[in-house]
């Protein structure tokens, strides 16, 4: 399973040297050197302002306790101007092990098995679609992994090896399939409420085999099959109460947590005698 | 109400768990049976990861053996010699199994092996308890005709093959002169069965006590309880520690279920006709097996099947 370890990257902290750089640089050279930066990062900026796409999450994180039957995602956010705008959740990457039935003396027992390496655990794309679905299609076509159809899975055989390209096509949509139905893949367009005053709102139902991990939210704002503007936020699916305390118990101390099965069922099986037999 | 499972990670509601228990402790209860080769099928066609069902059920039947064989110790009806040395084939076997379970489930054959051998367990079962149950009606009713006991049919004296075995020795409790292999591999049959299907194993292992091991009807299910808290003992403690499949959970819930139900059936059990509801089990059984069999045969819905990987 995903772990959700911040990636914050360690930056080497080394002042000393800095700062004798600092001075071996010419005064009136380094105001010069400031103001071209400053004015890189502003100036796009300033023009951006406008036009940048803000959206938010009603939370974010998503616990996942003993009670846990599923969740309401609600996001909300503004739209600087004309466009459509198109909402991806996706979960963490994660290896899914593929098998197909075969016929063996009358019996269906399971055959050919592929992996199907770094797919989202959770992929659902929301939009706008205030002109149907043409501008959808030209924008998917220009990029990558915006819809189910383009996403990007890699397929190989138990053996290592890669059948042919139908044969992997039927594997992948099996895969596919298999993750619509249980609600994990999903595309819904005409799915973003516009609220007047470039205000939008999107829910986003969260089904209760929601797999844990750190989920990013992005939002891109489209017009005319262009990219206007784009944000990303994370959300974190996480187990929580009892329910992440037996996991984790489970998971990194198994063999005690056999022991813990085993007495504790001894001590159950203990009471009831009392309880019941002798009274 | 649902209720998330930590370990079979799927949400499951709370009152069907209960009332599985339940159903399966009332019927455990009517027949002194452990009801572990119905629960599991049971957990399977819920939707719970077969291999989890499996492991839970170790862990579900060694708290309901214990509060069974508690009554059966103070009556002095457990055979410890006998007990012993059918555990230690038993923690043999169970580990054998747990490797072998866990052999099948790297080359993904596990869900098909599960099933296969039920069907055959399950079908095995409940024709013989039709047949016996049949038997004992068919007597029933020249009992009422006749109004004096009806004679029981007679058992064929056979040369014994067992009496051939080395290492004999005697079982005071049991009054047996037996070599002491036969237990052992006895166990270890069962043991393997018991860690592989999440079963205790009674159903295979009363009837060999009974027909191969020859011992008096009184230490036979306290014999058989003994041996098999050891044995779901050490399956539970190998299914949790490499397999990750114990879903203390689910275990908990269903024996809460479980031990209500068996007194409520033991409660029952005194009541109603023995005979009339040992076909009523055979036909649950059969049918349970048939649903698994039609599983295996009919065509899928769907040809794939999805597992994530660690």
């Amino acid at each position: 399973m995903n772990k959700i370890s911040p990636a914050f990257p360690a930056f080497p902290a080394s002042p000393t040297v800095a700062s004798r750089s600092f001075r071996r640089v010419s005064k009136p050279f380094f105001c010069l050197a400031l103001l071209l930066l400053l004015s890189i990062y502003l100036l796009p900026m300033r023009l951006l302002a406008e036009e940048r796409i803000v959206v938010d999450l009603a939370r974010y994180d998503v616990p996942i306790s003993t009670g846990f039957s599923g969740a309401e995602l609600l996001l909300f956010g503004a739209s600087p101007g004309e466009g459509d705008i198109l909402i991806k959740v996706s979960g963490p990457a994660q290896n899914y092990l593929v098998m197909r039935k075969q016929r063996f003396a009358g019996l269906w027992m399971s055959g050919e098995r592929v992996r199907v390496l770094g797919a989202p655990a959770f992929f659902h794309v929301l939009s706008s679609g205030r002109n149907g679905d043409n501008w959808l299609s030209s924008f998917e076509s220009s990029r990558m992994d915006f819809s189910i159809k383009d996403l990007y899975v890699d397929i190989v055989g138990a053996d290592g090896q890669l059948g042919s390209s139908a044969e992997r096509q039927q594997f992948r949509d099996a895969f596919v399939r298999s993750q619509r139905d249980l609600l994990l893949y999903g595309e819904s367009r005409n799915s973003i409420e516009r609220l007047g005053n470039n205000l939008f709102r999107a829910n986003l139902s969260l089904p209760a085999g929601l797999p844990t991990g750190t989920y990013i939210v992005e939002t891109f704002l489209v017009n005319e099959g262009k990219l206007l503007s784009a944000q990303s936020t994370p959300l974190f699916v996480r187990r929580s109460g009892s329910a992440a305390l037996v996991f984790d118990f489970a998971e990194r101390y198994s063999f005690l947590y056999g022991l813990c099965a085993v007495l504790l069922a001894l001590a159950a099986g203990f009471l009831a005698n009392r309880l019941f037999v002798w009274r | 109400m649902n209720i998330y499972l930590p370990i079979a990670e799927i949400s499951v509601n709370i009152f069907v768990l209960l009332g599985l228990g339940l159903g399966v402790g009332v019927l455990s209860g009517i027949f002194g049976v452990g009801g572990g080769f119905l629960m599991t099928p049971m957990l399977i066609f819920l939707g719970i990861p077969p291999a989890i069902a499996v492991g839970t059920e170790a862990n579900q039947i060694l708290a309901s053996s214990t509060s069974g064989v508690l009554g059966h110790w103070r009556r002095g009806g457990v055979d410890i010699k006998m007990g012993s040395l059918l555990m230690a084939g038993g923690l043999f076997g169970s580990s054998l199994g747990v490797l072998f379970f866990t052999l099948l489930k790297n080359i993904g054959q596990i869900d098909f092996f599960i099933r296969v051998v039920y069907v055959l367990l399950l079908f095995s079962v409940s024709s013989m308890m039709l047949a016996e149950g049949y038997i004992e009606y068919r007597r029933g009713r020249l009992l009422s005709k006749a109004g004096t006991s009806a004679p029981r049919p007679k058992k064929k004296k056979r040369r014994n093959w067992t009496k051939l075995l080395p290492f004999k020795t005697r079982f005071r409790t049991s009054r047996l002169y037996i070599s002491a292999l036969l237990p052992l591999a006895i166990g270890s049959v069962v043991g393997v069965l018991a860690a592989m299907l999440g079963i205790g194993g009674g159903f295979v292992m009363i009837p060999a006590m009974i027909y191969i091991l020859r011992m008096p009807p009184h230490t036979v299910t306290g014999t058989s309880l003994f041996q098999i808290i050891f044995v779901t003992a050490n399956a539970t403690f190998l299914q949790a520690g490499i397999n990750h499949a114990v879903d203390i959970v689910l275990a908990l819930l269903l024996v809460l279920g479980g031990v209500v139900g068996a007194q409520l059936g033991v409660r029952w059990g005194s009541r109603i006709d023995a005979v009339q509801f040992r076909l009523l089990l055979a036909l649950i059984v059969l049918s349970v097996c048939f649903g698994l069999l039609w599983e295996l045969v009919v065509s899928p819905n769907e040809l794939f099947s999805i597992t994530g990987m660690r």
